[in-house]
């Protein structure tokens, strides 16, 4: 299939590319005075969370625009999407604490960041399980799509939920884990990451969705 | 819009007047808020932390727990019965079932938490009496975030396999703003402090209450429609 | 001035670990759509 052979090659693409920002990112980039080459997790783990917003937020819009058109290519575009947003979440989720142990003394911390990270995790969980056990192709759909628009209204309200709850809680911070200003090298390997990142996205969920049309047209009713 | 309300009224009162007639799913909810109050009791080490530090929290997790139990068989004798078939075809619109549906549910978890409150307070021996009204405002406030999110979903894993397991899987993350924030301003409130310094997060309750109780209006005819 | 902290395991651990996320869902994709 042809749609199954460009997502491979654009997923190639973007893991031999992956080689190349951890060469620039351990050998060619600096290490962060204060915070040590722990620093250079930087590097994976922002564009991680990248890549999972991107695939919600793709989840939610192809969620409306499915519930609107009826279209069921925005269905199968959705489930992908919220797949391949799993597997970068649980990137998010591994680099994340591995980050934080040597920085903030502590392997998890109720931040923003990392708590946003989890409850993005459980709402591609929940919506990959709630396609599990709806057998109907149509109701799985309506159904996914419902989630997926409620998911993606609630994280406004996590990110404030944390920002209010750590306005009252200040937790201890030993050396601020992102500067506002990246000096140039620094900023350079961490776009180069975000370019591939972004690439990856896109090779996974090319793949992912011709999976699902594949299976669909072999008969199976499960996308 | 008063056809709606009227509807709505209809819908709400016909699961009440069954559900009070039977008072089974009733009594067991209460009889469970009972014994989680209790569980929680001998859950912790009084002497190592402060009743009054950990009483938010026990009453919240206690009522998240009524208010699953409540949405778990809201749907349950619609199906058992056909009758969601009936209601569908009916002149209501699903507005109006939503909203019926919303209210019904509301009225059952805040019997179940008008029960649980007076319990809370006896067996952890918790001062609300001065600030008692504004309790019960934030009760409500984040009841209804809980019901309105609940209400919608319940209808959606009803047709599904393992409903049971689905609606507090999919259900919690969502409960976790509203629960939060009644948290924090119960554990102000039972501080004496003033309701100025909850303000925030009055707000974000009120927010979430009317994006979800919208959105949940909106979406909930896609879930029963075939 | 503080020394610069000698923390490169936690650095090593995290790349491993992506590169075993990324490419193991990069082949569980290949091995699924080859099956078919």
């Amino acid at each position: 299939m042809n749609l199954v052979h460009r997502g491979r090659w654009i997923t190639l693409l973007g893991l031999v590319l992956l080689a190349l920002v951890y060469v620039r990112a351990l050998a060619f980039t600096p290490v962060e005075r204060f915070q040590g080459p722990a620093q250079k997790i930087f590097y994976v783990h922002v564009p991680a969370a990248w890549s999972a917003m991107l695939a919600m937020g793709l989840v939610g819009l192809c969620s409306i625009l499915y519930l609107v058109l009826k279209d069921a290519r925005f269905d199968r575009f959705a489930a992908a999407s919220a797949e391949v947003g799993t597997a970068f979440s649980l990137v998010m989720l591994t680099t994340g604490p591995i980050w934080a142990k040597p920085i903030w003394g502590t392997w998890w911390t109720w931040d923003a960041r990392l708590t946003l990270t989890l409850f993005l995790f459980f709402l591609f969980v929940g919506y990959l399980l709630l396609r599990g056990v709806v057998t109907d192709a149509g109701l799985r759909a309506r159904y996914s799509a419902v989630l997926g628009i409620c998911g993606l209204l609630l994280l406004p309200f996590i990110h404030l939920s944390v920002y209010f709850f750590r306005t009252l809680h200040p937790q201890p911070i030993v050396l601020k884990p992102s500067s506002p200003s990246l000096p140039g090298s620094m900023l350079a390997t961490l776009l180069f990451s975000f370019g591939v990142f972004t690439l990856l996205y896109l090779g996974f969920v090319i793949q992912r969705y011709a999976l699902s049309r594949l299976r669909e047209e072999r008969g199976g009713s499960h996308g | 819009m008063n056809d709606v309300l009227r509807h709505a009224w209809t819908v709400a009162r016909k699961d009440l007047v069954l559900e009070f007639r039977t008072r089974t799913a009733l009594l067991s909810a209460v009889v469970f808020t009972a014994l989680v109050l209790t569980v929680f009791n001998f859950g912790r080490d009084p002497t190592a932390v402060a009743t009054i530090d950990l009483a938010p929290s026990i009453l919240w997790v206690t009522f998240s727990f009524a208010a699953m139990l409540a949405l778990n068989r809201a749907f349950q004798l619609e199906l058992e019965n056909q009758a969601l078939e009936g209601l569908l075809v009916s002149p209501i619109s699903r507005t109006s079932l939503y909203w019926g549906k919303l209210l019904a549910n509301l009225v059952f978890v805040a019997v179940v938490e008008a029960v649980g409150l007076p319990l809370f307070v006896l067996f952890f021996d918790v001062p609300v009496g001065r600030v008692l009204v504004p309790l019960i405002g934030v009760i409500a406030l984040a009841t209804i975030g809980f019901v309105a999110v609940g209400t919608l979903f319940s209808a959606m894993v009803i047709r599904t396999r393992f409903a049971e397991l689905m609606l507090p899987v999919l259900l919690l993350p969502f409960l976790i703003p509203p629960l939060t924030g009644a948290v924090q301003v119960t554990a102000k409130l039972l501080a004496g402090r003033p309701l100025s310094e909850v303000e925030g997060w009055l707000k974000l309750l009120a927010a979430y209450d009317i994006v979800f109780v919208a959105l949940a209006t909106l979406l909930f005819p896609t879930t029963v429609d075939e | 001035m503080a020394e610069v902290p000698q923390n490169a395991g936690y650095m090593v651990a995290a790349y491993i670990a992506t590169a075993v996320i990324l490419v193991g869902y990069a082949l569980s994709l290949y091995r699924r759509t080859t099956k078919l």
